[in-house]
Formats: C-alpha cells, structure tokens, sequence
C-alpha cells in the first residue's frame, strides 16, 4: 500500500500504527492500521467525529498516550522511534515535533510569564543561555504576530485573549525549528475571524520553515483550506486516504461524502445542513462487518458480513468500502 | 408570546474601584442596543468573542440587570419584576448552554434533570410517561431516563439540555452557542432538532453563535453584533446575498471554503484583519480601528442604524462601499 508520492523520502511515515489503551473492562484499540507519510512542507489533515481515533494517533507520534501499547513503525526522518527509550522520546518531543493543541489556556501554566515558559523550550532543547533564550522569545512571539512582543513576553497566560494564546502556543512549538508540527484542532477554540488568522499563520511558518504538518480536525472545510493529503478515520481505522483534490471531488467512502455534505457552506447552497444519522459506535463494541454499516445508506448484506479492507483504488487513493467502485458519490457543487 | 422586544439596552462592567469599593472606571459591553423577537420566530446574534452576545442572553433571561434600556414581552416590561412574577417570566423564558459536559448536574439522572423544571413551577404530574415523551421530542429512547450525565455523549447531553428547556412549554429559548462544542455532523442534527421543536410547538429562539455559516440553517432574521452595537441586521436570505457592513462581509469571509480548489482566499484576508485584542474606540465607529475603510467620519461620529434594503446597517460610508 503505496503512500502519495513525494520526491525526498517523507518527514514522518507511518505504517501499519495499532495503540491499544487499557481499560477496566479490558483493553480496547483505539487505533488499528495506521498507514501514513508526510513529507517535507506538505500537511496532512486527520479527519473524523469525535471518538474517531484522530487525536489518539497523532498523540502516539510523540508517545504523549500514557500506559498506551504502541504496534508498528513511526519514523521520523527514516529513525524509527516506536521502541526509542523515554529520554530520547523526550529530546525529540519540542525538538523535532512541535504539538499545537486545541485549547492553548490548559497547555500554558498559569504560574508563570508565556515568556517565561517558551524560553524554557529554547534552554532546555537547544541549550540557550538565559540571556539568549529571552531574545529569541520575543523574536518567536514577533514571528506569531504579538505586538509589542518584548512587553507581552513578561505577561501572563490569562492577559492573553484565546487567539493571541493560541499565536504563543505556536511560537513555543516553533522554537526548536521542528522537522513535523502536530497540530490537534488548533483553531476549534476560536471564533471564525481568528480561526481564519491562526490558519494562515501556520501556513507562512510552513513555507518559510519547511516543516512537515499533521493537522487534526473536524471540519472538513479547514482540511480543504491548510491540506495537502488527507487521512479520513472511522472508529479507529482509515476509511479513505488521498489527495486532497480527490477527496472533495470525488469522496468514495459514504462516511467522507456524509461529511463533506455536513458542511455549512457560506453563501448557503439551498439544500439544507446535511446530519450522518445515528453516531460514532463505543469503543469495544463495534458492529460486524463494515464499522460504519449502521449509519451508512449504502450498506447491503456484504457490508455487515465480513470486516472490510482498505484498498488502492488508483489516484493515489486508498478506501475502506467493498462498493466504493459502484457508487457515485461525488457531489454537483462540490 | 407575540414578541420580546428590548429598547436602548446598555449594561457596564465596573473596571476599577476606588478605596471603599464604588466603581471607578467602567467598561462598556452593551452599547444601545434594539433587538426584537417575534413569536415563532428565530433570530441570530452573530459576533465575536468579547462583542456581548453571551451579555445580552444574560439581559434578557433577567440574570444580570440592565443599566438602561427596557425589555418587555408583549409590550410588558419585565425590568422590575421579582418573586413570583420573575419566575412566571422565567417559565416563558429558558435557555440552552454551550458546554453540555458543565450545564448538566454530573450527579443527576436524566429523569431528575427534566422533573426539576417542572417541580419549580409547580406543572402537574410528574411521571415517567410524561418524561418519556420529553425525551422522545428530543429524538432520545425513554430508557435514557435512568441514564447519568458521563454515561451521553456530546450531543446526546445537548439533547437533555434542550428536553430540559423545552419541558416546561416556553415561548422563547435562548440557544447560547450550542452547537459549538459538536460534531460538523452531530451540529447538523441538534440544528434540526431545534427546528423541528419549533414547528411543533411554535417556540421562538434567540441563536447565538460566532459561526455565520449555520445561521441560513436555523434562522429567520440575523443582528451582527461587534463590542456592544448592533453594527447590521436584517432578514438572512438578503443579509448573506448582499451583506452591507465591512464586518459582516469580515465575518463572511472568514469562513473557511470546503472545496481545496478554490484559491484558499481566505489567507489574504487574514493578515489584512488585525488582532483579535480590539479595544473600543474612545469615540467613533466601533469597527473603525479594524476596517479598511475608514475615514474622518468614523473617527468622529457614532454611526446610527439605518434602513437599508430589508434591513438596517450602521456605517458611515455604506453607500460609496
């Protein structure tokens, strides 16, 4: 199973990721699978509802999934980091993965200065002096947009509105220059406006860094915007995986397609907000067959008899549908 | 209800105390403010973090007082009201939260979160027949009586809250930002729960939101707020084809676009919009320190609403744009 083709050997590919969480009922997988790579200065959007296994998956990269079992290989600039002992995962960790996640307020400590906190990424990382680490702050909070970068940098967490904490988070997870930035739902927090102005700055730093991006979310109409590749999951498994472009024109999983018709779009198209009946199923208790069955209005009686494979259906795309050929999903509008 | 109508609302905020603790400085949040809300109706407050949507909710359902301006509801004041003519507003008046996982009692069942409502106002019998069918309205099995909070998910909570709300039969429901914590595709069903509540039972609903692309999904009329003014309002269908106001074409343009062909525009427009730490102008435009078209008069004079089209914008320039 081929990842999209890219011409240098990618940032970060994934093959075949299983994380198994422990339970008091026993433990469950809450990701099987896993295929994927991104290469340098391309994103990759991880899409799907919640309880999908998005966040779950890109947390394992990092290894930031306590008490997780981790199968299969993640290699980061060809070095194979599933097996790597703790202190080399955490010199890697700020290093060469910056995380961005959703809610900045839970990721700063309250206790001390934003300035304070993103130098201690630069000190302890890359081995700045006090003096140098407090330069290169306001210069990384310049960088995210802050005014009066040198004054806020001695300001604390809650003097920031949501979006300028957001902007901070970003610096600090720029710092150390990464070679792949993480980041889980980085605008779902903020109002549209915002949301707008985070996206297109992780966007220039994208171009003038040169780093690999994962991009976890929701909505399908921030992946069109910041996404080259995209990765869609159903509890736990990739349902669909390709290029952007093909995704949208021509979804071939039912659950992509109920997705991208979920989409509010502005101006309004006339044919009112399409919801994908029924819900996500528990984790451990999924239906035979195809896992999206139940909610799928395709669905006949070999989707509920045996599990479903992802195949290459050709154009760089992979799909977990046994009638993917025979239905026509794409939409006029789309 | 035949309409909720609230004239010149202006609510301040203390900033600074002196010694003995009297307000010193104040900071506007609600600046004159006209709203009204017809029976059946469903009108959109739309606007940022910090413009007052979630103040004026708070206003209306007499949670926090105004410092001027009137509310009524048909053509009654409820400014002074307390004790039990308070609470007789508060059964026609209910709302819905944003975060279903705080604004349920995480030590209640189902059944005890929708008999309360009905206890305190005193609304006959309560039975598990009756909360059934509450649950039933909101597209939820009785059997999800005995349920606890930890044991829904996201949108099954937002589909207690709203059983909730809706037990006690009120004319106007107060939706503060409840579909921004769910699922595109569980947003999609709780907008149609909502819709269908009020064809059946004719409720009128205040929405408010920061997403402007629901907004054609659920309401009738939609009111732009920016730090505390009503800056355009009008019928939705001639809002979105034609929005008049800088800001509501900021706000528009902010969404993003779910086709990766299309040129990814709104990028260009990012760097063009300025922080989202807007102070309020000493004087002037409130959208003035952030639009691209400002002039003298914006610095100067406070534009009023007028009427324009179908609806009413407040802009100096808005016949040049």
């Amino acid at each position: 199973m081929s990842a999209p083709p890219v011409l240098e050997p990618p940032v970060l590919e994934i093959t075949r990721l299983g994380v198994t969480l422990p339970a008091p009922t026993g433990a469950f997988r809450a990701a099987e699978d896993i295929s994927f790579s991104i290469g340098a200065g391309r994103t990759l959007g991880l899409v799907g509802e919640s309880g999908a296994g998005k966040s779950i998956t890109a947390m394992a990269i990092p290894r930031l999934v306590p008490a997780a079992r981790i199968e299969g290989s993640i290699r980061l600039d060809g070095r194979e980091l599933n097996g790597l002992d703790e202190r080399a995962m955490m010199s890697i960790r700020g290093n060469a993965i910056g995380m961005v996640f959703q809610e900045p307020r839970q990721s700063f400590n309250p206790a001390f200065t934003v300035g304070e906190q993103i130098a201690e990424t630069l000190r302890k990382h890359r081995g700045l002096m006090r003096r140098d680490a407090s330069v290169h702050t306001v210069e990384l909070l310049r960088t995210v947009g802050i005014a009066r970068a040198e004054a806020r940098a001695s300001d604390w967490p809650h003097t920031f509105s949501g979006g300028m904490l957001q902007r901070a988070m970003i610096a600090m997870a720029i710092a150390c220059e990464p070679r792949l930035l993480i980041a889980d739902e980085p605008t779902t927090a903020l109002d549209v406006t915002v949301q707008a102005q985070v996206l297109a700055l992780l966007k220039r730093l994208q171009a003038s860094m040169g780093m690999a991006m994962l991009f976890v979310s929701h909505d399908m109409g921030i992946i069109a915007e910041v996404c080259d590749e995209v990765v869609v999951m159903y509890a736990g498994q990739v349902i669909e995986r390709g290029p952007v472009v093909e995704l949208f024109v021509r979804p071939r999983h039912p659950y992509t397609a109920g997705l991208l018709r979920s989409v509010a779009r502005v101006p309004p198209d006339g044919r009112g907000l399409f919801a994908i009946p029924g819900s996500m199923p528990v984790v451990g208790r999924h239906p035979s067959g195809c896992r999206f069955n139940p909610r799928c209005a395709f669905a006949t009686d070999v989707c509920r008899s045996a599990p479903v494979a992802l195949r290459d259906v050709g154009n760089d795309v992979a799909v977990r549908c046994v009638r993917a050929e025979q239905l026509s999903l794409a939409e006029s509008g789309a | 209800m035949k309409s909720l109508r609230a004239t010149g609302l202006v609510k301040r905020f203390p900033t600074a105390r002196d010694w003995i603790g009297r307000p010193r400085e104040w900071h506007t949040v609600i600046d004159d403010v006209d709203l009204e809300i017809a029976g059946g109706e469903t009108v959109a407050l739309v606007g940022e973090s910090g413009s007052g949507k979630s103040t004026i909710a708070r206003l209306l359902l007499r949670l926090i007082d105004t410092d001027r301006g009137v509310i009524e509801i048909d053509g009654e004041s409820i400014n002074g009201l307390h004790g039990a003519a308070l609470r007789a507003v508060r059964r026609r008046v209910q709302m819905v939260f944003q975060d279903p996982y705080s604004s349920l009692d995480p030590t209640r069942s189902v059944r005890e979160t929708l008999a309360e409502p009905l206890r305190v106002h005193r609304l006959g019998p309560i039975d598990d027949r009756r909360l059934g069918a509450l649950l039933m309205d909101v597209g939820l099995p009785a059997s999800f009586l005995d349920r606890m909070p930890q044991e829904l998910s996201g949108g099954q909570r937002q589909r207690i809250a709203i059983a909730r709300a809706l037990a006690i039969e009120p004319e106007l429901i107060v939706c503060d930002e409840v579909v921004s914590a769910l699922d595109v595709s569980t947003r999609a069903q709780i907008i149609a729960l909502l819709r269908s509540a009020q064809a059946r039972t004719g409720v009128a609903m205040l929405f408010i939101t920061h997403d402007l692309a629901i907004v054609p999904h659920i309401a009738h009329r939609v009111v732009v707020l920016y730090l505390g003014r009503v800056v355009e309002e009008g019928p939705v269908d001639a809002v979105f084809a034609q929005p008049a106001h800088p800001y509501t074409r900021a706000l528009l343009d902010a969404v993003p676009v779910p086709d990766p062909r299309a040129g990814r525009r709104s990028w260009q427009l990012a760097t063009s919009t300025t922080a989202a730490e807007s102070v309020r102008p000493a004087s002037g435009c409130v959208w003035r320190t952030r639009c691209a078209f400002a002039e003298a008069v914006c610095t100067q004079q406070i534009p009023t609403l007028v009427a324009r089209g179908t609806g009413r914008v407040a802009c100096h320039r808005i016949d040049e744009l």
